[in-house]
């Protein structure tokens, strides 16, 4: 058993078999760790996010959390995945379209999986998620539906719903690439606040000067494998391989960011 | 079920007239699809018009035969144009008018839900490229509709074969007309209907295999 | 034509009318429940079915939608209780025939519902640790209700515009009652415009609820 918080091992995820999306992954991560990845599109960093949470199934690997395995490949590849749900729940995630339930209002979306699945009282899961709304200034919102929110404020809204699951860790995925750019700072500012609170988190992100600003590690990754794996000072400044160099560049239109 | 015996020679028998009944059906459906699929761009055209007048003439139309069965129709017609023009048309030329009323306005309603589907982004791009009203229209518009109304036209198409067996009921003497009459003339219904069935069926299912077809083409072409 | 005379005229052969509406509203409601349930059931096994059960459930969508209701109807009265070899009732032929009908059309409904929520909402419910016995009935029937409506509520304006057909098998339905009025009067006019006005009435106001209820109430949900 490692002593890592969550520990990947030997990821490997194809499409049909064929074409080949992670090919043997390997990393860990401690807990309070903030890691972003970037890289190309294409390159499996939204994949890499799903199978953590379970929602891909893998060709072969493990996942571990906390010492425990909770994502298993089966040996026999028609099989599913083996899955240990009461570890995958420690798992939150937040996607690029929000993913909220239209036909629930946004306290209906924070209180459904605490009270049906966890089976929490409806006055205590109202409650908390009533002080969570508060925390993130939407507490007007509460019996707002979804399609009638910003979607800065939607996204904001999916953050509080898997954050009430108290998860041990958080995956972000591209949750601000849908948005208009005025309304992305309210977004990642939920994310900060996350981070002084040492919420572990994994995020895809687009966006390099976020990276670089709420990152305690960050990975490049293409063609399914991760390239380069370091603080995002020395990812910024001075990557190591030039593949990683060559990409900043295309991206950021400068040599690196100070 | 085991108790009844077959005798499909009622059928084979009987052969020809069932034939003949298949023609006069296959015309009507033929004429009327014709009719309808002018017919229902013209009145979509005329729903869609600037001028509140011809808008509201061509949305009441659609709304009245949309809204009454075809059966009521039918039989509205047969009685009651006679009665309003004095002239007795030919039976088959008042089935015609019914069906083909029926079905431009259930195609007017699908060139307009095609329309209405094309993003108004295009009308801005059009502008943008200095294409005319008329240019816009003939180049970008029609061509998109058409496409994306034709799942919807060709089952309107179905819907008018089969409700083209409504005739049989005033007596003109269609599939279903020649099925009914043979029912009673050989005492052999279920034969009789079964078969009638089958020719009705062997012509909607290619004609809906086509239609899931052109779906799934029109899904990834325009996805 | 003096318009007071008319309705004067239809005032007398009100309570006659009446009794067909009932008629008509009672098929089309039976039609309708039991139709509704066969739909759903038959649209869960044609999307997550074993392949035999896939195999009848489209082949009797396709039949029913492949052929004109009034041979369905015929085969229902005249076929199916001399094969079977008992009385099976006008009542529940007509019943068979509607929610037989109204099934295979709203198949297609609650099948074009079920498709249309994306996995990205199956993903969340994963992510939030959502069994199948919360996310089925919590997320998943709850949306797949509230986007079929519209369509279904279509079918059943079709429902109720087809059932006008089981008049012609001699059931005391609207249609049936017009036309035996009309006949017996030799005051077709009056009777027949009547009675495609009833029709029209419920069949509009039924279409201008489900465009209510499209733009009001999905709109807001941006389903």
């Amino acid at each position: 058993m490692s002593s890592s918080f969550l520990n990947v091992q030997g990821l490997r995820k194809t499409f049909g078999g064929h074409l080949v999306v992670l090919d043997d992954i390997n990393f860990e991560m401690q807990a309070g760790e903030r890691v972003v990845v970037i890289g190309p599109s294409g390159s499996g960093k939204s994949t890499l996010l799903r199978c953590v949470m379970g929602l891909e199934k893998i060709d072969s690997g493990r996942i571990e959390l906390e010492g425990t395995p909770y994502i298993e490949a089966n040996a026999n590849r028609r099989k599913d995945n083996f899955v240990d749900i009461a570890v995958r729940n420690k798992v939150g995630m937040v996607f690029q379209h929000y993913t909220l339930f239209p036909h629930l209002t946004v306290l209906g979306n924070l209180i459904l999986a605490p009270m049906r699945a966890r089976g929490e009282a409806r006055a205590s899961a109202t409650d908390r998620a009533m002080q969570l709304l508060r925390r993130l200034g939407l507490e007007a919102k509460a019996g707002a539906f979804p399609g009638m929110l910003s979607g800065g404020q939607k996204q904001r809204v999916a953050i509080a719903r898997a954050l009430l699951l108290d998860p041990k860790i958080m995956l972000f995925d591209e949750v601000t690439s849908a948005l208009d750019p005025e309304l992305v700072t309210e977004v990642e500012g939920v994310m900060l606040e996350l981070a002084e609170q040492k919420m572990s988190m994994m995020i895809v992100t687009h966006d390099m000067w976020f990276a670089k600003r709420i990152a305690t590690r960050v990975i490049f990754s293409a063609n399914g494998r991760i390239v380069e794996d370091c603080p995002p000072a020395k990812m910024f400044s001075s990557p190591s391989e030039p593949r990683t160099a060559d990409f900043l560049k295309k991206v950021l239109h400068v040599e690196t960011i100070s | 079920m085991g108790g009844y015996t077959w005798d499909f020679s009622a059928i084979t028998r009987n052969w020809d007239q069932l034939m003949d009944g298949l023609a006069v059906t296959l015309q009507l459906t033929g004429i009327c699809t014709v009719i309808g699929l002018v017919g229902g761009f013209l009145v979509c055209l005329m729903a869609m018009s600037r001028l509140a007048p011809l808008r509201w003439i061509a949305v009441a139309f659609i709304e009245l035969f949309r809204c009454t069965p075809a059966l009521v129709q039918i039989i509205w017609i047969f009685y009651c144009v006679p009665f309003f023009f004095g002239v007795f048309f030919d039976p088959f030329l008042m089935a015609v008018l019914a069906l083909g009323m029926n079905i431009t306005a259930f195609n007017a309603e699908a060139y307009r839900a095609a329309i209405q589907a094309i993003p108004s982004s295009h009308e801005d791009a059009c502008t943008a490229l200095g294409l005319s009203p008329l240019k816009k229209t003939v180049y970008v518009i029609l061509p998109q509709a058409l496409l994306m109304a034709t799942p919807v036209l060709l089952t309107n198409t179905i819907g008018l074969l089969q409700q083209t067996s409504l005739v049989a009921i005033v007596a003109i003497a269609d599939l279903m007309y020649q099925g009914k009459t043979l029912a009673t003339q050989t005492y052999r219904p279920i034969e009789i209907y079964t078969a009638v069935a089958f020719i009705y069926f062997a012509f909607s299912l290619p004609l809906s295999q086509v239609v899931g077809l052109w779906e799934r083409r029109l899904r990834s072409r325009l996805a | 034509m003096n318009i007071s005379a008319a309705l004067g005229f239809l005032w007398e052969y009100r309570q006659a009318l009446l009794i067909g509406l009932g008629n008509t509203l009672y098929f089309t409601a039976l039609g309708l429940l039991v139709g509704l349930v066969i739909g759903f059931v038959v649209s869960v096994v044609r999307t997550a079915g074993h392949p035999l059960l896939k195999l009848v459930a489209t082949g009797y969508v396709e039949v029913f939608r492949g052929t004109p209701m009034l041979i369905q109807l015929f085969w229902f009265f005249f076929c199916l209780p001399a094969l079977l070899g008992v009385e099976l009732g006008n009542v529940f032929s007509t019943i068979l025939t509607l929610s037989l009908y109204m099934g295979a059309i709203s198949s297609e409904s609650f099948r074009a519902a079920l498709k249309a929520i994306g996995t990205e909402q199956r993903d969340a419910c994963i992510a939030l640790g959502l069994p199948g016995r919360v996310s089925v009935p919590y997320v998943i029937l709850p949306q797949t209700v509230m986007r079929a409506v519209p369509t279904l509520l279509s079918n059943c304006v079709t429902l109720f515009k087809e059932s006008a057909l089981v008049s012609t098998v001699g059931m005391a339905d609207l249609m049936y009652q017009g036309q035996m009025i009309a006949d017996s009067t030799a005051r077709p006019i009056e009777i027949l415009t009547a009675t495609a006005l009833i029709y029209f009435i419920i069949a509009f106001a039924t279409t201008r609820i489900v465009t209510f209820y499209e733009q009001g109430y999905l709109a807001r949900m941006r389903l």
